[in-house]
């Protein structure tokens, strides 16, 4: 290989047909005359630009038809020629210095000798996956194990996302069961119900892990008085749009039932239609009272699923997965507002150092401001994010700002790929370059878990039953 | 070495699809002068050629004497004799040579030259095209002794002695024609070019074999050229008989071969002007001078029949020119073969006209 130019972060490699080049395959420039190299990253791979290839390849397409021919070629020069035909220009991007020690910085001001620098292909694993002190195994680049740091997902705010197929749930299991296996608390809200059989091997073992699943009808039962004031005035407000003024009466009656001790859902109905107010608060507030009523949420006040008990579910490495699979938008927001609530009354009390919340299609159940709230506040409570979606353009840019790291799947529309190409942990000629047709399964991993050194990884097989694949009817 | 080890023979004889006779290798006095001009490489530096696409092809110029002729000549009235195309199929063939420059050394420079012959079958077209050669040309004398060998392994001329490209190139041509004059029965051959010989470049004894060995065949040689350095008053000859739509003849041969001296140039077809297409150019023709009238206008009317699509321009000949041609990545792949065969380094020099001009110093028109 030889460069062939570099124009801002970009350096351009000349590769011969028979040197191996993929794309996001990692180089080292090596200069000798000052023991370092430069450390590049193959995003694109054109045919070299050799002059009188057009003329080649129209004679070629003329000996296709009607023409039959022979060359009697004593120097093999024709296979001279046919090499420079397949000859590539790898388009690739300065991702740092690799210094004689053999660390890595991110000073990219110095330019490698054309004529002597020595350009071979750099294993970056041994920078990026050794593991640390918790591995994760997520897959394999080039047959070689891929191991990420658990510790990189820590603290942080993660994006999973690809469009549907390409492997992205699986890769949120298994995330979620290697953190699990660290003792990481973890709560999913599954939309889809593909989470529910985590524990079981597909052939129907039980695994170690240690697993609780809640729907409605099924553990997912509140008390209203426990929940208190604030959480039920939340899902009056944002799950169910309570206009202001209803909420400030709605306040009132609370007070009023909490100092005689009789806070419970049927009390609060019964209070609002005898309460003095204008009629539409009253009709306000009694109907979206009898919204939460039915949802069946709130069908045994005595026995509730409280802070303590989900505590108990996921710490020490417990799954609780929150089954959404089946209810409707309303019921999916409400318990999304009783959730959030609850962990974040667990996490200020510091009941628990931190959980991770795996969020499936987040753009189904979250409000708008819930957004920006976990990106902000409840991330500084302890409450780390993984955001999973086949829609990118749901996400706001605000959270692809601010991701720690992003899993990317295949993506083929312009429209998704430039939504991804917002983050800031990568440029997006990167992403645009990178993402386009890579098959199932295959993920670009970018962030904190690689060093912000963007990688493609084939993922892990799970050996759990995910019920995530489609179901189909031809089959 | 070079690779010789890697031609010819062998996977050309399991080629059924060439004609038995097609598969001639290129004769060992050729790749010897060959392989001797590029010895003299060894340890020598490079100076590639440029590949800028503005300078591709300029090697290649039609090397034929110019002769103005008199006006009132051409004014006098020359018979025109009118082409019929015909459709019977008769074998027809066609070749072409081209060579290129490589490359600047300290002592020369290196050419490559290759040949293409073309054979038109009933349903396709059939090609051999042999080369490149590479040939090391350098511009010093050399010593007498040198000459005197290479003078015995390419028929009596050395590289040394040729000196100038063209005629290593007319070489391998007249080589090229050779073979389709001794390979092609009944039918017709058609070379670029003329049929003028007697030059030193060009040698009439090797012209007149070629017609021989082509007549033996029953074969007619036809040379098609496609600019002419005739004139008349300074203005190309071909432009008098633009005015003509359908396929057509003009005998100039009284008045072309009144202007020169019997000797040295000699006249070995009679020189025509044609029009194989109403749609098409004008061309000289060169027809082979022992062809009967007859005949040569039955040839003339089976090309125009049979092989002429293009701006009335014989496809066979086209293609070998076509195939003959080098392109850029053709060169380079020349370049790369020299470096990595020959133990030469590349070194740019700068160009001294691109230095002193700029953006004007690139066309081969500035002097």
């Amino acid at each position: 290989m030889r460069i062939y130019r570099k124009e801002g972060d970009e350096v351009q490699l000349i590769a011969f047909p028979d040197e191996q080049v993929h794309k996001a395959d990692y180089f080292l420039i090596e200069d000798p005359s000052v023991s370092r190299g430069l450390l590049v990253q193959v995003i694109d791979l054109q045919y070299a630009n050799v002059p009188g290839v057009l003329e080649d390849i129209l004679r070629d397409v003329m000996t296709d038809g009607e023409l039959d021919g022979k060359d009697v070629d004593p120097l093999n020069i024709s296979s001279e020629v046919d090499a420079l035909k397949d000859t590539r220009l790898a388009v690739c991007k300065v991702r740092g210095t690799i210094d004689q020690d053999g660390s890595l910085t991110s000073s990219t001001s110095w330019l490698p000798s054309r004529t002597t620098s020595r350009i071979r292909p750099y294993q970056v694993t041994r920078l990026i996956t050794n593991g640390g002190h918790r591995p994760v195994k997520v897959g394999h680049a080039d047959g070689e194990p891929v191991q990420i740091d658990a510790t990189g997902l820590d603290g942080g705010l993660n994006i999973i996302t690809g469009r549907k197929g390409s492997g992205k749930s699986h890769l949120a299991k298994l995330l979620l069961l290697s953190m699990a296996g660290w003792g990481a608390p973890c709560i999913v809200l599954d939309v889809n119900g593909e989470y529910v059989n985590l524990h079981k091997s597909k052939d129907g073992r039980q695994s170690n892990s240690r697993l609780t699943v809640l729907a409605v009808r099924s553990g997912l039962n509140f008390a209203t008085a426990k929940l208190g004031l604030r959480t039920i005035a939340g899902v009056l407000s944002h799950a169910l749009d309570l206009p202001a003024t209803s909420s400030k009466v709605f306040t009132t009656i609370w007070r009023q039932l909490e100092s005689r001790g009789e806070v419970s859902l049927p009390n609060l109905i019964s209070t609002v239609q005898t309460w003095s107010c204008h009629e539409s608060v009253r009709d306000a507030l009694a109907s979206r009272l009898q919204v939460l009523l039915e949802t069946g949420l709130f069908t045994d006040e005595t026995n509730p699923l409280t802070e303590e008990k989900i505590l108990h579910t996921i710490e020490n490495g417990g799954v609780l997965v929150v089954n959404l699979k089946n209810q409707n938008q309303t019921v999916r927001r409400i318990l999304v507002e009783i959730f959030l609530g609850e962990l974040t009354k667990i996490l200020s009390s510091n009941w628990l150092r931190a959980a991770f919340l795996f969020a499936e299609e987040a753009h189904l159940y979250l409000r708008d401001t819930y957004w920006d709230d976990i990106v902000t506040r409840m991330r500084h409570i302890g409450l780390f994010t993984t955001f999973i979606t086949n829609q990118p353009d749901t996400v706001q840019e605000a959270i692809y700002r601010q991701a720690d790291n992003i899993f990317i799947f295949n993506f083929t529309n312009e429209h998704d790929i430039e939504a991804i190409g917002k983050v800031a942990k990568a440029d997006s000629e990167t992403i645009r370059y990178l993402v386009r047709g890579i098959p199932t399964r295959r993920c670009l991993l970018l962030g904190n878990v690689v060093h912000d050194l963007p990688m493609m990884v084939d993922v892990e097989p799970l050996d759990v039953r995910t019920m995530g694949e489609t179901r189909l009817f031809f089959n | 070495m070079l690779h010789r080890t890697q031609e010819l023979i062998e996977p050309l004889r399991e080629l059924k699809s060439i004609p038995e006779g097609n598969t001639h290798p290129i004769p060992e006095s050729l790749l010897e002068l060959s392989s001797r001009s590029m010895r003299s490489l060894r340890g020598a530096s490079l100076n590639p050629r440029n590949m800028s696409l503005v300078e591709i092809g300029i090697d290649d110029g039609e090397s034929e004497e110019s002769l103005d002729l008199g006006h009132s000549q051409v004014s006098m009235g020359l018979k025109q004799t009118p082409i019929q195309p015909l459709r019977d199929t008769i074998p027809i063939a066609a070749c072409d040579a081209a060579s290129v420059k490589i490359g600047e050394t300290e002592t020369g420079m290196i050419f490559a030259i290759r040949a293409v012959a073309v054979w038109r079958q009933p349903d396709r077209f059939v090609f051999t095209r042999w080369g490149p050669l590479l040939f090391h040309i350098t511009n010093s004398e050399e010593p007498e002794r040198l000459r005197d060998e290479d003078s015995q392994v390419f028929g009596g001329l050395s590289v040394k002695t040729l000196r100038v490209l063209t005629r290593l190139r007319n070489h391998v041509e007249r080589w090229t024609q050779g073979v389709l004059s001794e390979t092609v029965k009944n039918g017709i051959i058609l070379l670029d070019g003329s049929l003028t010989a007697g030059t030193p470049d060009n040698p009439a004894s090797r012209v007149k074999n070629i017609l021989n060995t082509a007549r033996s065949n029953h074969t007619i040689t036809l040379a098609l050229s496609k600019s002419t350095q005739l004139t008349v008053g300074g203005k190309n000859i071909l432009t008098f008989f633009e005015a003509e739509r359908t396929p057509h003849l003009f005998d100039i041969s009284s008045i072309v071969e009144a202007e020169y001296p019997p000797y040295p140039v000699r006249f070995l077809g009679r020189v025509c002007v044609v029009k194989f297409s109403s749609d098409g150019f004008l061309f000289r023709l060169d027809i082979d001078k022992e062809t009967d009238e007859q005949s040569a206008l039955s040839a003339l009317g089976r090309v125009a029949g049979t092989d002429v699509i293009f701006h009335g321009y014989p496809e066979t000949l086209r293609i070998a020119h076509i195939f003959s041609t080098f392109t850029a990545n053709e060169i380079l792949a020349v370049q790369r073969f020299v470096v990595s065969n020959h133990r030469v380094t590349l070194q740019s020099r700068p160009s001294l006209r691109r230095s002193l001009f700029g953006p004007f110093g690139t066309s081969r028109y500035v002097a």
